[in-house]
């Protein structure tokens, strides 16, 4: 049966990469040729492609669930002592099953947009459905090529007859990725980055039949939202995980990964902002195109910079030769983009028109320029130890130092645009106004300040992070409160009056969730000025003092099962005298791949975290040895990460009047009234 | 690379079964000494510490003083983690463990940060410092993210002024505008500020 579920996970990778290869001939030439019947066959080819890939995905997972150690994927990501649902997350736990995991998302996320516009874009489809194409079948060859999950293990593939053989047990999932967050974060984060393949679809069939008017960079728009949304909550998980599992008090640590996931976060959300002058005033087209072709680029070279070795990180438990793969498919996909570009400058040109320079027009270039130039500097720190051996003949090394040095203060600026830019009106903004907006936020953030300095606060950045946050939070309560009392008078309750208000325009109040969000993640950040940590040799009845908690090691459990071989600390948590809480930090060995790792006990609260871990035990093992942190204001991060998602999700909930304007643009005599009068429905 | 990280891995692995050994036979001469002990405490201290000798969670774990950990930070960990030394998050790591003791070793003779920051490059060539120096080519980490950005000013600059110059608008048109009476241009602002963008 095993070796069943292996043969028809062969046979499917290879027949899902001979359709994909079909649908992208029969896209591209049942759009060239305007033949409707044989684009609808790329469609379908699409859709069994997914078929196919889902079929793989299911038989390495049977694999992976019944310990076929014959496969080589899953011997070396997964052992008998495994819980099942680590078995069952070893799907990306491995360069192959990784890569047929997000071949498998790309092929559901086209299924879907086949689905969602089967009725809708027709013109653009067949070139949509082209370009997906071109993506799947890349990562279809590498799966089928160079990395495929069903191979053997010791199959020898050139030379000498292939000698199959099944080892009675695997070497095990990699004890740091056996941790909750594993079974989600990489799927969300995959999620996000495979997403923005469809965008990018949509601007190539745009650019190939010069069709760009209004109607696809809204589609586009909402096409980015969602991997924008699921790639930040991605990113927001795996500083969770980092934070719990590895032990060193952080959450961010500026690894070539991080970056690599960072970058099309930031184009993506400077394409958001931007998108917003294209609908509203037809400005900044081609920068527009440029910034959704971007980030689907950067999302390709994060992979090929992570997974080809050429920078060393801490992932390195997806490293292979698959690095030449990516390196050529990004020039050629870039040599495209550059040529479509070119050749469409006529067709995107834009109505660029400033009335003022104090106009929400200019905030957003400011916005676009921080975010631009933040992603450049992420950038250009993650390859300049490749450019430095390159160039000088020895290596360099750019690590936290270096990225928070740099990006702080573009970070800041941001910020103070996130307040600022949503208050100015588009086109001008009178004085008046702005000292109507501005007055009570300016005051509140400076008294903010100097209560803060007078507490003896003098960390200069994070004073600084924490007035602007104050600044904008109040810029954003006070858009909230004016609009909910307009509509209280007209009956509503002040409550009432919030949540309509929210739904009936959710593009604008879901953007300031968002907002706020970031605020939150800014406030989180400018606690890791106020860091303490401490060390300490311990034996039970020992007490460490770290701030206002006393922390006594009361004893040592130690444990047994199949997977590992663990030791728990039992601390009771002392508050200003009185028992607060009892920890149970642990250290655990993982006999299959022999490495230890620990388990973070935290005490958690809004105001600061109490981080604990057991980091070992003395050279003699007469004394445990105790690292405690205490973070300041960590779990405003995570509560940042869920007014992001939740913003993004009432963003994309279409609000009255744009379902009204949708319905109105989707009858064909308003799209050819449109057109040939060059207006088109706003709002 | 990829390797030279497997005899890395194969090398700690056998590290760890000698040392697992090791404490095995130190919990028998320590069982041996416990049981001389009269005091209960000691031996239950001892009993709990003991059983965790018995596993291969073993020792070596060190304590690294706050000076020690403060001079890390300027390091970078040479095991392919990438991170600070003061951060670096591996076990008995191969790199952070030895680097740390010989910052803890030099401070101890009296060596100044300065001191310690020449010795370590001198050895260990400068891609053991966590951030490019601010000479020759390595200055160009530092300036171009803001190179770039001065650059993407002067051209938000450029754009403002050629976005913002008047143009040539029909005559008929702005006359039709100027005869839109009062409150409708205010209603017509106030519906394309509450419009859905």
């Amino acid at each position: 049966m095993q070796n069943l579920a292996v043969d028809i996970g062969q046979f499917a990778l290879l027949f899902a990469f001979c359709l994909s290869a079909y649908a992208i001939v029969a896209g591209f030439l049942g759009g060239k040729l305007a033949h409707r019947r044989l684009a609808e066959t790329g469609e379908r080819a699409v859709l069994i492609t997914c078929g196919l890939v889902t079929l793989a995905v299911f038989c390495v997972w049977y694999n992976l669930l019944t310990n076929n150690y014959g496969l080589q994927y899953v011997a070396s990501t997964s052992n008998r002592a495994m819980p099942w649902y680590y078995k069952f997350g070893a799907l990306w736990g491995g360069q192959e099953g990784s890569l047929l995991f997000w071949c498998w998302l790309l092929s559901i996320y086209s299924a879907s947009a086949i689905f969602i516009h089967r009725n809708r874009n027709r013109n653009l489809m067949p070139y949509v459905v082209s370009v997906i194409s071109v993506v799947t079948t890349f990562f279809l060859t590498v799966n089928n090529f160079v990395a495929n999950p069903f191979d053997l293990v010791g199959v020898v593939r050139s030379g000498a007859a292939a000698v199959p053989f099944t080892p009675m047990d695997g070497r095990g999932l990699n004890p740091l990725l056996q941790y909750w967050a594993m079974v989600i974060h990489p799927p969300i984060l995959y999620l996000g980055y495979v997403g923005f393949t469809i965008p990018f679809a949509f601007a190539m069939a745009a650019l190939i039949t010069r069709d760009l008017d209004e109607e696809w960079i809204r589609t586009t728009r909402r096409w980015m939202m969602v991997p924008w949304m699921l790639l930040g909550t991605g990113i927001l998980l795996g500083a969770k995980w980092a934070y719990v599992v590895l032990g060193w008090g952080g959450y961010w640590g500026w690894d070539p990964v991080e970056n690599a996931s960072l970058m099309p976060w930031l184009t993506g959300t400077a394409f958001l902002h931007s998108v917003m002058m294209q609908e509203r005033k037809g400005m900044m087209k081609v920068w527009n195109v440029v910034l959704i072709l971007s980030s689907f680029l950067l999302c390709i070279f994060g992979t090929f910079l992570t997974r080809s070795g050429v920078v060393s990180s801490v992932h390195a438990f997806a490293q292979s030769a698959i690095g030449p793969y990516f390196a050529g498919f990004i020039f050629i996909l870039l040599g495209l983009c550059c040529y479509f570009i070119v050749t469409r400058l006529d067709d995107l040109k834009s109505e660029n028109r400033l009335e003022s320079v104090v106009s929400r027009e200019s905030s957003f270039l400011f916005n676009n320029l921080v975010l631009l130039a933040a992603m450049f500097a992420v950038l250009w720190g993650t390859i300049f130890p490749v450019l430095s051996e390159a160039l000088q003949g020895e290596k360099r090394s750019v690590s936290a130092p270096f990225f928070n040095k740099v990006n702080i203060p573009l970070g800041l600026f941001l910020l103070f645009l996130t307040g600022v830019g949503p208050l100015l009106a588009w086109r001008n903004t009178s004085l008046r106004s702005l000292r109507k907006n501005f007055t009570i936020p300016v005051i509140v953030s400076l008294l903010t300040g100097a209560i803060l300095l007078g507490f003896g606060m003098r960390h200069f950045y994070s004073l600084v992070s924490l007035v602007l946050s104050v600044f904008v939070t109040c810029t954003i309560l006070m858009e909230f409160h004016r609009g909910a009392l307009a509509r209280k008078r007209q009956g509503d309750n002040y409550l009432e009056a919030l949540w309509i208000l929210t739904f009936r325009n959710t593009r604008r109040y879901g953007g300031y969730i968002v907002h706020l969000g970031i605020v939150f993640l800014f406030v989180g950040f400018a606690g890791a000025g106020f860091n303490r940590e401490t060390q300490q040799e311990m034996v039970p009845g020992d007490t460490l003092t770290i701030g206002h908690y006393a922390i006594t090691l009361e004893r040592v459990k130690t444990s047994n099962n199949a997977n590992y071989e663990s030791a728990v600390g039992v601390f009771g948590v002392y508050k200003d005298g009185n028992r607060a809480a009892t920890l149970y930090p642990e250290r655990r060995f993982y006999p299959a791949s022999e490495q230890p790792t620990t388990e973070v006990a935290l005490k958690s609260n809004l105001k600061e975290d109490l981080y604990l871990v057991l980091a070992g035990f003395s050279d003699d093992n007469s004394k445990a040895i105790v690292h405690a942190f205490v973070n300041p204001l960590v779990t405003w991060v995570w509560l940042g990460g869920a007014f992001c998602f939740g913003g993004t999700v009432i963003c994309l909930i279409p609000s009255k009047h744009t379902r009204t304007a949708e319905r109105v643009l989707i009858r064909p005599e308003v799209q050819e009234y449109a057109k040939s009068e060059n207006v088109g429905a706003k709002g | 690379m990829q390797s030279l990280r497997m005899s890395e891995q194969k090398a700690k692995a056998q590290m760890m079964k000698q040392k697992s050994e090791r404490n095995q036979e130190q919990v028998m001469s320590a069982s041996w000494f416990g049981c001389l002990q009269t005091h209960v405490m000691r031996l239950l201290i001892f009993a709990v510490l003991a059983s965790v000798a018995a596993m291969s969670i073993d020792g070596s774990a060190q304590i690294v003083s706050p000076e020690v950990m403060k001079i890390s930070e300027r390091f970078v960990c040479q095991c392919g983690c990438s991170e600070q030394l003061s951060v670096c998050a591996m076990l008995n790591c191969g790199s952070a463990t030895p680097l740390r003791a010989e910052i803890a070793e030099l401070l101890k003779q009296g060596k100044t940060e300065k001191e310690i920051t020449s010795i370590f490059v001198a050895k260990y060539g400068k891609v053991i410092l966590a951030a490019p120096t601010t000479q020759g080519f390595d200055l160009t980490a530092w300036t171009l993210p803001f190179v770039m950005f001065v650059l993407g000013l002067a051209l938000i600059y450029y754009l403002i002024r050629l976005w913002a110059r008047p143009r040539a608008v029909p005559a008929v048109e702005s006359g039709s505008m100027a005869e839109v009476p009062q409150d409708y241009q205010q209603r017509i602002e106030s519906e394309l500020k509450n419009l859905d963008l």
